[in-house]
């Protein structure tokens, strides 16, 4: 409690509290949604609703859901509410947190890693995925990155998994059918009508939409060449790789879009990891004397990449310009966020066995990278971990980008806690994520919160590099599976692991790679797309989280369609606590999420101001907004505050 | 009595008594027990040992011989019994089947729980594993027999921190710290559980007494460097950045050094050898390697191995001489190549190292340090083409190389490509603004570029300007750059002065070699003339000089460059 009572403390002293001030002049403004630019209250489906026998349980009905009307006039009590405090853990024991309905919704996607018995390096690494609206019907579709053939010479015959699906081997683009109606959830695939013919050796995907046409545009890292695909709106895709100048073909796996220049339009920064190919390859042995998978340090890094936006559908390499070609550490993992609170965007690069790097905006192009002093580069010992998923997020809602980072077997969870000026401290032992970690290798993963109590959650997707003994010895085809991890945040700067009652599917022991983020179905709690390595694709749905009061925005720009990656959000609920969140899709492993803003607000039943902090340095809010439902705020309808 | 053990053909146990075997076809099956009162004993998983090297196999098969011996007979003591499963533990441990060492561990700590050791080991294992709840009570139970241990009390110590106990974790390192007030473990304990309480000073204070104990423990620097960044010395903090490492503070461990000299075979001494390189104790090192060499002669790999830690210890010639006989054996092989051409550099016979290091990169085209030395080395010998090709191959690789872009440049200067030249330090520029060589370069070639077309005064001017500027020592080039570019802007009166100034110091600094460098290019200037010359022949920027030549480690290098493949 005294942790977040410093958190109150500072939010009180800071920035965020003077401009809390302001925001509580009288404003002639909130007198209607329409001229706010807010979209009606609607509620697009609801989970509960769906058909019972198809997920073999039956749900609770949710007595939030579909209540805006209800709710406004419950207003007037909001004063007797408190503000966000953690859920009781009691309510989570009754009944699974999370329920995986892939099979069951038509995600029928395999992933292969054309592994042969060679230990490639790269056949471990992969892969990611994607939720993302493609075809704007309000839904989020979902996209899985897809592994190959690898190696000289070898055909399916050498495959140790030879691929179950559908043939060509290639990434998926399933096409979310939820129907408002029924209200079922259901997935088709339509990589073929969408004329994605993604078949070379997929690592990660980053989605936006980089020509501000409203369509949300793919960028494939690969083992190989990247692909940039284009959204042509009518629910097909083509590559312009060549054409927008973006291709990499070196090995990267995480990129992240990010408006660094504040012009309005997405850049792209592509995380790059090592030399490793075929003809360069190693040998590398368990000290049992079996043949093993190589580390990261048995290859030299190679640079990552910037590119920028040229508004006219292509892009220029900027890597030199802008410096963040100077150092590279082997990245996997990327996230862009305002570190320190200066109003532009910065690239935190989570690497492999190697410093981190913080790449902070210059304000004029460049970057420094400034890890070092800053406290992220390396753990509280000064050693650096084996870096892989990485995320930004305000865990002790202080009004700062806190980061985490998943790292290897033996290491743990890397929590940095942002002291607001961009300087960090390694907390992982104090929030109580480092001793439940330790023993599990992690990737993809993001501070979400999961029942929707006002504080950010976190879970894991795990899964070794190296073989596992006794999976091993059991003569386990692929010995490096682990289950995955469920942390509650406390409230009080600590997490509980609660991964037992999170349901069966973080019992299953997979070789998880990617995690992606997004109210699939609509209905108010994050759910998670969890991308597998040589394993089936998940989709948990989130069983619990809209018992609580919450929020969907989704923040536009002004004169385009686009979601406003970069821009942070102060959501004040009617006791003056302030939540900050932040517009993205980046983060994870090799994966993009739903870039809707989900706030939990806990027992609040209604938010007094949303302010934004748009990406390109305006500031506006928008006042009174109904609980328990998704709203669109454009750009240029709120009240304009003094920007940055 | 009987112990009951699960039929599964994994557990070699199980399949040593078969024999012994009741009831056939059930899932479990009893074995006799060796000798009376005695607790359950878990069954002992059996790792795949078919990749071992047939050394090592032979002895983890002698222990597990041995233990299958003893339990099966019935009189044999706990303790002997204790031993047995200890001694396959530590085995099992040393090659890393930590699964089957933790069960035998167990068990002997479970038949003799009052041998400290099998408490220390599984400690320490679970503590590699993770599970620190384990870890801390085996340790709590090894110090009830030996409660002066330190490597098991800071070892508690730092599990206690880790468990946020920061309370019981100062109590234990400060009785290490009293029973020896030079433990640079405990004074960096202490350091970290300061800093946790955001007591900087006190921190800072630890921090530095433990570096002063162990000046190698490198790794401490980056909490000491956080400990003045958040006292606000930035200045310190820096300084303590920039000697950050990963070599942690030691601590004395004999029973886990005890666990390296059971390792046998190629594959641990491999281990060894690597670890002692990397840690710098490179005569360890060497005598790892030469006992792998030793034992098969035939391999070039291990000759290699050994030949780099000689060299590394300063013994060159027993090192040429390996590196001799192994390219004998593997004479495309592109580490061996490069590594031989170090050591001949760093004996100065250059045009032998300049043919080693061109073998190593028709070996291997994209072997970065190869490239590097070569291109250095062509560029003494007038080689100009193949030098700009191979630095051009080396900023491929490592585009912050501002050295190789400097380099790159002045090879083409050479072959008098200037527009190209001007093109890569523009290039440089945009990748490493402000690099004062880059500047510096093109400025000199802006001033002085025979080519009008490459010409542009002005801007030369500038950039001369702007580097002295930035300069806290005037050095002698940076002035003549701006001398000449003076002059080709037609300040000749200026550029004319300047250099009588410059020349009348260095004849005052006894400089002669200098001041008779600028002479010739005074009386251009007077005659108000521009320069065409940006850089004279002999200009020492030609002739890089060999810095610290760094060998490439074996585990450094590709299967192309270490010839894995031949």
């Amino acid at each position: 409690m005294a942790r977040a009572a410093n958190a109150r403390d500072r939010r009180a002293t800071g920035r965020a509290h003077a401009e809390f001030h302001r925001a509580l002049r009288p404003q002639t403004e909130d007198s209607g949604y329409t001229v706010l630019g807010i979209r009606p209250c609607r509620r697009i489906f609801s989970l509960e609703s769906m058909n019972p026998t198809r997920y073999k349980r039956s749900f609770r009905r949710n007595p939030f859901r579909n209540r805006c009307v209800l709710l406004v006039l419950l207003l007037g009590l909001a004063s007797a509410v408190p503000a966000v405090s953690p859920s009781d853990p009691a309510d989570t024991r009754t009944q699974d947190l999370f329920l995986d309905v892939a099979s069951a919704v038509g995600l029928d996607f395999l992933h292969f890693n054309g592994m042969s018995g060679e230990h490639y390096y790269c056949e471990m690494v992969g892969g990611g995925a994607a939720l993302f609206d493609y075809d704007n019907d309000g839904d989020l579709d979902i996209f899985l990155v897809q592994g190959n053939i690898l190696g000289p010479g070898k055909t399916m015959k050498d495959m140790l998994f030879p691929p179950k699906g559908s043939l060509p081997v290639r990434a998926r683009l399933y096409r979310n059918d939820l129907d408002t109606t029924s209200h079922q959830l259901e997935f088709t695939d339509v990589t073929e009508q969408s004329r994605i013919n993604a078949q070379g050796y997929g690592m990660g995907v980053a989605a936006a939409d980089i020509d501000n046409d409203g369509w949300i545009d793919l960028y494939m890292t690969n083992f190989g060449s990247n692909q940039m695909w284009r959204n042509r709106g009518d629910g097909t895709f083509v590559e312009i790789t060549q054409a927008s100048g973006t291709n990499d073909s070196r090995w990267s796996v995480s990129a992240a879009f990010v408006d660094y220049d504040r012009d309005g339009w997405l850049d792209l920064f592509v995380g790059n990891y090592v030399n490793f190919s075929f003809t360069n390859r190693k040998r590398c042995f368990a000290g049992s004397g079996a043949e093993d998978y190589c580390g990261p340090l048995a290859y030299e890094p190679v640079p990552n990449r910037l590119f920028h936006n040229r508004k006219d559908g292509t892009f220029e390499d900027v890597t030199a310009e802008s410096q963040v070609g100077r150092e590279f550490n082997g990245a996997l993992g990327v996230v862009s966020a305002d570190f320190n609170g200066d109003g532009w965007l910065d690239v935190y690069v989570a690497n492999d066995q190697r410093a981190n790097d913080l790449w902070i905006n210059q304000r004029n192009g460049t970057f420094k990278n400034e890890a070092l002093l800053a406290g992220c580069a390396f753990n509280k010992d000064g050693i650096p971990e084996s870096s892989m998923g990485v995320d930004a997020g305000d865990f002790d809602n202080d009004g700062d980008e806190d980061l985490l980072v998943t790292n290897l077997k033996g290491e743990k969870i890397t929590l940095y806690m942002n002291d607001g000026k961009g300087w960090f401290e390694d907390r992982s032992f104090e929030a109580n994520l480092a001793i439940a970690s330790k023993p599990f290798t992690g990737f993809g993963t993001g501070f979400f919160d999961f029942d929707n109590d006002g504080w950010l959650d976190i879970v894991t997707a795990n899964g070794e590099v190296r073989t596992i003994e006794g999976l091993a010895r059991a003569k386990d085809p692929y010995p490096l599976h682990q289950r995955k991890q469920l942390f509650r945040n406390l409230g009080n700067g600590r997490y509980e692991e609660i991964s037992s009652r999170a349901g069966t599917a973080f019992e299953l022991s997979e070789v998880g790679r990617g995690v992606s983020f997004g109210d699939v179905d609509n209905d108010g709690d994050v759910d998670l797309l969890i991308a597998n390595n040589n394993g089936p694709a998940r989709l948990l749905l989130n069983q619990s989280g809209n018992r609580q009061h919450w929020i969907g925005l989704r923040m536009v720009g002004r004169t385009v369609n686009r979601d406003m990656l970069g821009s942070r959000l102060a959501i004040t609920l009617p006791h003056g606590q302030t939540l900050w969140r932040r517009v993205h899709s980046d983060g994870s492993y090799g994966s993009s999420s739903d870039p809707r803003v989900l706030v939990g607000i806990g027992k609040a039943t209604r938010v007094s101001i949303v302010r934004a902090y748009w990406a390109s340095g305006h500031v506006e809010e928008w006042k009174d907004l109904q609980s328990n439902c998704y709203q669109t705020l454009r750009e240029g309808t709120g009240v304009l505050r003094t920007a940055r | 009595m009987m112990i009951v053990l699960l039929l599964e053909s994994t557990f070699w146990i199980a399949e040593a008594h078969e024999n012994d075997t009741v009831l056939s076809g059930s899932p479990s099956l009893t074995v006799s027990q060796p000798s009376s009162a005695q607790p359950q004993l878990a069954p002992v998983p059996h790792p795949n040992l078919e990749r071992l090297e047939p050394l090592v196999r032979r002895q983890i098969q002698s222990a597990q011989n041995e233990l299958n011996t003893l339990t099966k007979n019935k009189l044999a003591a706990a303790g002997q019994l204790a031993i047995a499963y200890g001694e396959l533990g530590k085995l099992y441990q040393a090659y890393d089947f930590v699964e089957a060492a933790l069960v035998c561990y167990e068990n002997a700590q479970a038949l003799a729980p009052e041998d400290y050791r099998w408490n220390y080991y599984l400690a320490h294992l679970y503590q590699g594993e993770g599970r620190l709840d384990k870890a801390s009570d085996y340790l709590k139970r090894a110090l009830e027999k030996r409660p002066d241990d330190t490597a098991a009390v800071l070892k508690l110590a730092a599990i206690c921190f880790d468990q946020n106990d920061s309370g019981v974790a100062e109590t234990l390192f400060q009785r290490v710290a009293k029973l020896n007030g030079r433990s640079a473990p405990a004074l960096a304990g202490l350091g970290r559980i300061e800093l946790s309480r955001k007591q900087f000073d006190r921190a800072v204070r630890y921090f530095e007494a433990a570096l002063e104990v162990d000046p190698g423990a490198s790794s401490l620097h980056y909490p000491l460097a956080m400990a003045y960044r958040n006292l606000g010395d930035a200045q310190k903090a820096q300084i303590h950045l920039s000697k950050t490492g990963q070599v942690k503070a030691q601590i004395p461990d004999p029973l886990i050094e005890e666990l390296q000299g059971l390792k046998k075979g190629r594959l641990p001494l491999w281990f060894q050898g690597n670890e002692a390189m990397q840690a710098g104790r490179f005569a360890e090192a060497a005598e790892a390697y030469r006992q792998m060499s030793d034992s098969d002669p035939s391999d070039p790999m291990a000759r290699m191995y050994y030949g780099t830690a000689l060299a590394q210890a300063g013994n060159t010639n027993e090192a040429i001489q390996q590196f001799v006989q192994a390219l004998r054996q593997a004479p495309q092989n592109a580490g061996l190549h490069y590594n031989l051409g170090i050591v001949l550099l760093q004996r100065g016979s250059e045009v032998e190292s300049l043919k080693h290091f061109q073998a190593a990169v028709d070996s291997d085209p994209s072997f970065k340090q190869a490239n590097f030395q070569l291109a250095n080395l062509s560029m003494r010998h007038g080689r100009f083409a193949d030098s700009e090709q191979s630095y051009a191959r080396v900023i491929q690789q490592e585009p912050a190389n501002s050295f190789a872009r400097l380099m790159q440049v002045m090879a083409l200067v050479r072959l008098k490509r200037y527009p190209e030249a001007r093109r890569l330090l523009d290039d440089g520029l945009k990748a490493l603004p402000n690099d004062p060589d880059l500047t510096h370069a093109l400025a000199r070639l802006l001033a002085a570029c025979p080519l009008k077309s490459v010409r542009d005064g002005r801007r030369a001017l500038e950039l001369s300007q702007k580097l002295l500027k930035a300069e806290k020592n005037l050095d002698f080039e940076r002035v003549q750059t701006l001398s000449m570019a003076m002059a080709e802007v037609g300040q000749f009166d200026q550029a004319t002065q300047l250099l009588r100034s410059v020349t009348a110091k260095l004849k005052q600094l006894q400089r002669s070699d200098l001041s008779r460098l600028l002479e010739g290019q005074l009386v251009l200037f007077e005659q108000g003339k521009a320069s065409r010359v940006p850089w004279r022949d002999d200009d020492p920027v030609f002739f890089p000089v060999p810095g610290s030549l760094m060998l490439i480690t074996p585990q450094q290098l590709s299967p192309m460059q270490a010839g894995a493949a031949n």
